[in-house]
């Protein structure tokens, strides 16, 4: 088989776009309190499962009958979302999902099979299609402005970001709503699992970035965030954003530091950083590769322990990243070597997915 | 017939996912769609499939579709006189 071609995205320097509100709904009970809650749940099997709404509070009984997990999952963080940034109809909706509605496309593909192609049921084909969550909220909150479903594994949630930041360069829109959601099921599980992605031995997920072995434990997460042109009432400011695809660490190193420098900031400057860490031994060179650059000042970051590897992860730490800028505290939780300094005025998230695809946020305090 | 319908109508709440309800909440006279049991146009494909499916019933002609799910009574009455199975 050809190797595939190193290469690499830019995002070039934008202006900076500011978010007004985020939401989550993952393994962790993300969603009662809008942060990470006091006591994080442990897990000691391989797949971290979402901590589930409580559906009844949106949705009557005929709405419910037909959403799968992940679309009643999305549409209620999405209404969350918008409800926090008082922002009824976005001018653009933009989501990224490696995925989409597993269960659904699981069962499209068996009734197909089981069916011998015949007449099959249009729920579960609707469903499965990437882009039924983007149609849904268009439907529920009116909004038939730019909507649009990105679908590019790793890269998902930051193709959904640079559209709406594109879009406001371009000055077509003053706000947009963004997510990505991913959900694992059983059978995905054990596909993934015959293609070395997770850990063969049973895990504890606190035990995680400190695992010799190769993979990681799976997990599950959705996360909408609603941007703004403008800075009022906003939580965080999104500076930057970079990815890079099927590099090596010396790249990855050099494109860090080069990252930084056109946003004027030194390594002494960086307040905290998130990495990746997922427990693979393979894999971890590259955030090694960060790591070991940082400063003593700097706190460093973990999140995957806590909600899993899912293509769509970088969304936790979007997520957590501004939470911290909005209420100056970082979760002890995420803490993998506290940094000296107290100052908490950016954040910068370093997130890789399977080794391939690779992106720098920036983020900063308003 | 009662207990065919009766078994009819937990194929429904089946197929259609309609949590909480038991075969004595529809009835056989109501019209299905609409203000009866306020089924939708998705609904009436999932029916559709349904009747092939458990029956062997093709509807191709969307009239008469519109016939047989009008109630629970003629979607009886449809299935018992053309069932392949």
């Amino acid at each position: 088989m050809a190797e595939t071609t190193p290469a690499f995205y830019l995002v070039n320097m934008f202006n900076p776009v500011y978010i007004t509100s985020a939401r989550a709904i993952c393994a962790q009970d993300t969603f009662s309190n809008n942060n990470l809650p006091e006591e994080t749940k442990a897990f000691e099997q391989n797949i971290l499962n979402y901590h589930e709404p409580d559906y009844k509070k949106y949705f009557t009984i005929m709405q419910l009958r037909r959403m799968t997990r992940i679309i009643k999952i999305g549409l209620v963080t999405a209404i969350e979302a918008l409800k926090d940034a008082k922002l009824e109809q976005p001018q653009a909706i933009i989501t990224g999902t490696a995925k989409g509605s597993m269960t659904d496309t699981e069962k499209f593909l068996h009734d197909i099979v089981d069916f011998n192609e015949g007449t099959l049921n249009p729920t579960a084909f609707i469903q499965s299609t990437y882009n039924a969550l983007n149609g849904l909220i268009a439907l529920h909150h009116n909004a038939n402005g730019y909507n649009s479903t990105y679908v590019h594994r790793g890269f998902s949630l930051e193709n959904a970001l640079m559209d709406a930041i594109m879009l406001f360069e371009e000055n077509r829109i003053e706000n947009a709503l963004i997510g990505c959601f991913e959900e694992m099921t059983a059978e995905h599980y054990e596909l993934k699992k015959k293609m070395g992605y997770w850990k063969n031995e049973s895990m504890k997920n606190i035990d995680l970035l400190n695992s010799p072995t190769t993979g990681t434990i799976a997990g599950e997460g959705t996360f909408f965030f609603t941007l703004n042109k403008s800075a009022e009432n906003a939580i965080a400011k999104l500076n930057g954003l970079r990815m890079l695809y099927n590099v090596d660490e010396a790249l990855i190193k050099t494109t860090f530091k080069s990252f930084l420098a056109e946003h004027n900031l030194t390594l002494d400057e960086v307040d905290t950083v998130f990495l990746s860490y997922n427990g693979n031994s393979q894999t971890r060179h590259f955030e090694d590769a960060i790591s070991q650059q940082l400063s003593p000042s700097t706190n460093q970051l973990a999140f995957k322990h806590l909600c899993g590897e899912f293509d769509t992860a970088a969304g936790f730490a979007l997520w957590a990243g501004a939470k911290i800028l909005q209420h100056q505290t970082i979760h002890p939780s995420l803490i993998l070597k506290k940094g000296t300094s107290s100052s908490l005025k950016n954040v910068v998230i370093y997130n890789q997915y399977n080794g391939k695809e690779h992106a720098f946020y920036l983020l900063e305090k308003i | 017939m009662d207990d065919f319908k009766k078994d009819l109508k937990l194929q429904i709440i089946e197929a259609l996912n309609l949590q909480g309800m038991n075969p004595d909440d529809i009835d056989n006279t109501a019209p299905l769609f609409g203000e009866g049991l306020g089924l939708d146009s998705i609904d009436s494909l999932e029916l559709m499939v349904l009747l092939e499916r458990n029956y062997g019933i093709k509807i191709e002609d969307a009239r008469e579709g519109r016939k047989v799910l009008e109630s629970i009574d003629a979607m009886a009455a449809y299935i018992q006189a053309n069932r392949k199975k």
